[in-house]
């Protein structure tokens, strides 16, 4: 598959969860398949390349306390749409399904 | 003001300014200036209020941290209690935090004031700060070329001396290379040192706060403020801050200074005077050639792991919890996410958000994300192994000066490829910074860039301090 080619860009998009039209899926399909064409030369690194032992720094434990400050505001007060207490989401299953 | 951070304070405690006149004289230049489009956001009210309370503390003898009382541009990916908070994305135009990132409020318990949002490209994706919402910053320098990116507001505030200090985030050289073009100093901390907590995710294993400022003092001041384990960033390292900025006098013994060849192979006659020619200069420098071989790779491996976690971090924007929601008439929850990103991200955000996914999908990921995590160790490694050579290592930070608006937008590859000299030390996790160095024929500043091992910021702002010095003193420009 070549990312060029309109299908495959609709299922990167999909994935993506983006839609574009046809002229952008083309003009995106062409950038990126410059860009992977670019991105090939990884192909070209050698094997032996894998190698790290220098020291990595890992990190801390802690203690599995709740520490949340509890002065915040609701989070629902940057939600675009709410009712009550609640996000308001659009229908999720439909009655035919 | 593009006073230092030191004389400035010496003028807050001998009475000769105020915080109120500091944040008055700032306003009053981001209103002369405001041509640069280089702030999203103001926060006059609270930075007038805060300059007044700081005044007030200092009149009774309360000094809360070296910042106290001075004002600080907050790059506008960086959560602001109250004041909003875009990304320069549409999606966010609207968007107010609930709470401040762990710099902001190490800022502010350490009195000084939050004094604005700065522009910067969208979720931080972008070398010129062209690819902002808002609308590209100009470069204070040249007004027809761009301030560098993605924290170009950041950069162009500083060097338009609106005010002595910002914060950015750097993910390939997002701070870097926007001091480089504008001619002031920015830092990139080790991963790990500086809270990533409120810090709105780009690509979670490589962003990192860091700030700019007109001298290096100032950079490392501003660092020690910021710097320190946080419990609310499990990423943050168990290490306090520590006093740079009482450390910047050089060093009794010689300095080791690394140049990798392969960022000083095809440098113009110009750049390489910029880079060599202070180099040269300096007593008690020693100049040793290292070699970095899989620098060739660093771009490819960047763009391929950077996208593949912004592709992750960006799915939480779905319009449903924050940001801006596009409904059409009976859409149902799948149509509203993607009608609400198809509308809310830009070109370069979903260009990277694609790429990104790709690079994850089944059937790439080996070939693609995980070639690009092999790659990244190698690139680590070739610096391990470099520093056990020398001491810090040294560069251009920017293959060239500040280019014009638009003569890149066309291209996102030669655009990609301004960050070669930033990308690989990011990949590698280095502190970095860079600092102003002599300008070209046009007056545009070339930026050096110091690299030095992890967790030896001490290291790199004294031979920063050094080099800066030796600028100063005029016998290191070139011509």
């Amino acid at each position: 598959m070549s990312l060029v080619d309109p299908a495959s860009v609709r299922r990167i998009a999909h994935l993506s969860r983006l839609r574009f039209s046809s002229d952008e899926e083309s003009a995106y399909g062409e950038e990126l398949a410059k860009i992977l064409a670019f991105v090939a030369i990884l192909d070209e690194l050698p094997e032996a390349a894998a190698v790290l032992d220098d020291e990595v720094e890992y990190t801390p434990e802690r203690a599995d306390e709740v520490t949340n400050p509890g002065d915040e505001p609701s989070s629902l007060a940057g939600a675009p749409d709410r009712e009550g207490s609640c996000f308001r989401v659009p229908v999720v299953i439909h009655e035919d399904s | 003001m593009t006073s230092t951070i030191s004389s400035i304070s010496l003028a807050l405690r001998d009475g000769s300014t105020t915080s109120e006149a500091l944040v008055e004289a700032a306003l009053h230049s981001a209103d002369e200036q405001s041509h640069l489009n280089a702030f999203i956001s103001m926060n006059a009210d609270e930075a007038r209020a805060a300059a007044a309370t700081a005044d007030q503390e200092r009149a009774e003898g309360t000094i809360r941290g070296p910042l106290h009382g001075i004002p600080v541009a907050i790059k506008d990916n960086i959560c602001t209690r109250g004041l909003r908070t875009t990304c320069a994305s549409r999606f966010l135009q609207g968007f107010v935090p609930g709470y401040d990132a762990t710099v902001v409020s190490r800022l502010r318990d350490g009195g000084a004031i939050v004094f604005g949002k700065t522009n910067c490209d969208e979720f931080a994706m972008g070398s010129s700060n062209e690819n902002s919402s808002f609308g590209p910053v100009l470069n204070p320098r040249d007004n027809a070329r761009v301030p560098g990116g993605s924290s170009g507001g950041s950069a162009a505030v500083v060097a338009a001396g609106i005010v002595p200090l910002s914060l950015g985030s750097d993910t390939g050289g997002s701070v870097r290379q926007p001091a480089a073009l504008c001619g002031v100093v920015g830092v990139k901390p080790t991963y790990g040192r500086v809270s990533r907590n409120g810090l709105v995710a780009f690509g979670s294993s490589l962003d990192q706060v860091g700030p700019f400022a007109t001298d290096v003092a100032g950079a490392a001041t501003l660092l020690e403020v910021i710097a320190g384990a946080d419990s609310m960033d499990s990423t943050c390292a168990d290490r306090p801050s520590e006093p740079w900025s009482q450390h910047l006098q050089p060093s009794d013994r010689p300095t080791r200074v690394g140049l990798p060849r392969e960022y000083t192979t095809g440098l113009s006659d110009a750049a390489r005077a910029a880079l060599m020619t202070p180099l040269e200069a300096m007593d008690n420098v020693e100049i040793v050639e290292v070699s970095l071989p899989h620098t060739t790779y660093a771009i490819a491996t960047y763009y391929v792991l950077a996208s593949a976690e912004a592709s992750a971090n960006l799915a939480r924007y779905d319009g449903i919890r924050y940001g801006t929601r596009v409904e059409p008439p009976g859409a149902d929850l799948e149509e509203v996410y993607v009608a609400s990103r198809s509308a809310g991200f830009g070109d370069e955000v979903k260009r990277r958000i694609m790429l990104g996914t790709f690079a994850l999908s089944a059937g790439y990921y080996d070939s693609y994300y995980g070639k690009a995590q092999q790659s990244r160790r190698a690139i680590r490694q070739d610096f391990v192994q470099a520093f056990e050579q020398v001491d810090v290592i040294a560069s251009l930070t920017a293959p060239t000066t500040a280019f014009e608006l638009g003569s890149k937008t066309d291209d996102p590859l030669s655009m990609y490829l301004s960050d070669i000299f930033t990308v690989p030390s990011s990949l590698a996790g280095l502190p970095a910074m860079s600092l102003p160095g002599a300008c070209d024929e046009q007056g545009l500043p070339w930026g050096l860039q110091v690299l030095a091992p992890h967790w030896h910021e001490e290291d790199m702002f004294r031979f920063a301090a050094a080099l800066e010095q030796q600028l100063a003193s005029g016998a290191g420009s070139p011509g």
